[in-house]
């Protein structure tokens, strides 16, 4: 059994998963799973079941850019290639 | 965003839309949830593995004893907890702008959780148990109390809900806890049979057809049809969404107008609704609108 990690003990990791990842950018899971399938967000696999994990600091501001590129009216292929 | 402890996770999601007046079927069965999260936030931290099982049958049988009264301290409790981190707020109901409410003079308020956290919350729990990997024990706890509670059909599709039941078997069996805990069972089964008839019911009346039904006949789904007179000599269909307009705003609800699938819809809180002209029998004829959910 593991305990939910408090949000400072996430801020101070340096890998995430996506779970940690939508609480951290209160982005939803599915829009997260989309761009990573999209290969717009960095992950790592481990274990067995080839968990993915997130590089905290770079996924954070990828998404916070994806963001800013959504609102600024681009589309989702427009910003693979920005990426 | 703030850290929430496991009731107060689970009370922002339960109580999200619930009246903050009344004490409705739907509310008992949210607080007896919010009674029981604070049974499993403590056997988490204070109590041995193996006594769990014991514990959390030792609780249900008070959480099944509790009064009406006590559900209402509890509610009073926690909610002006959230209150005060700002989760959570009270907004005006919609309902309450009905003719027949309004000219009784009965105010109606619900609750309303952050966006925001809302998000957070839910997506941060569909994230782990629909993921490969290791799940958390407030992650199952929250799934236990949403399942006892009857709204993981809110949260999840019905492939999700399938996934998410294969879960639970995969957990039950890799941790005594977890097993504890998904084979206690508190909630109560004329309560859930109550929930499940009120959620077949509004499925039903987003059938296409039936919204017609509820039209001609709002008693079937009353929480859905809401009547406001505008008499205005001589208006026109958009002096009529106009005057509707004015007075939800006046009644402290957000809403503006759109236009969706070729036709003129309003934006009341978030949801569409579509304004059909109608009028009432009473002891005279009330000339007004009706405003009917479009389901998206």
């Amino acid at each position: 059994m593991s305990r939910q990690r408090t949000l400072e003990k996430i801020m101070e990791s340096d890998y995430v998963s996506i779970g940690e990842l939508v609480r951290l950018t209160g982005s939803r899971y599915s829009t997260l799973k989309f761009y990573t399938e999209e290969g717009m967000l960095p992950f790592e696999q481990e274990g067995a079941n080839l968990t993915r994990r997130f590089p905290r600091e770079e996924a954070v501001r990828r998404i916070e850019e994806i963001h800013r590129l959504r609102e600024a009216g681009m589309g989702i292929s427009g910003i693979k290639e920005i990426l | 965003m703030g850290e929430y402890s496991l009731t107060e996770q689970f009370a922002l999601i339960a109580l999200d839309g619930q009246s903050s007046k009344r004490f409705t079927a739907s509310k008992k069965v949210a607080m007896r949830g919010v009674a029981m999260a604070g049974v499993l936030e403590k056997a988490l931290a204070e109590v041995a593995r193996d006594q769990v099982s014991m514990y959390l049958k030792k609780n249900i049988q008070e959480i099944r004893k509790k009064k009406k009264k006590d559900y209402l301290l509890l509610e009073q409790e926690v909610v002006r907890g959230l209150l005060e981190q700002n989760a959570l707020s009270k907004e005006p109901d919609l309902l309450g702008c009905d003719i027949n409410y309004q000219t009784a003079g009965v105010s109606m308020w619900e609750y309303k959780c952050r966006e925001e956290v809302y998000i957070r919350i839910t997506e941060g729990v569909r994230a782990e148990i629909l993921e490969p990997g290791e799940v958390c024990a407030e992650t199952v706890c929250l799934l236990y109390l949403f399942r006892e509670c009857g709204c993981m059909h809110d949260l999840f599709s019905i492939k999700e809900q399938e996934h998410v039941a294969q879960r639970f078997v995969e957990l039950r069996v890799q941790d005594v806890l977890y097993r504890a805990i998904l084979e206690t069972e508190f909630h109560s089964g004329i309560q859930n049979a109550c929930a499940a008839f009120v959620w077949q019911k509004h499925k039903l009346f987003r059938n296409p057809y039936l919204q017609g039904v509820a039209l001609a006949f709002p008693f079937f789904d009353r929480r859905s049809a809401i009547f406001i007179d505008t008499i205005v000599l001589g208006a026109d269909v958009s002096d009529r969404r106009a005057a509707v307009m004015r007075f939800l705003r006046e009644k402290g609800h957000s809403c503006e107008e759109a236009l969706l699938d070729g036709g003129y819809l309003i934006k009341i809180d978030n949801r569409y609704y579509k304004a059909c002209p109608y009028a009432k029998s009473y002891r005279v004829p009330v000339q007004g609108v009706e405003l009917r959910p479009v389901y998206r």
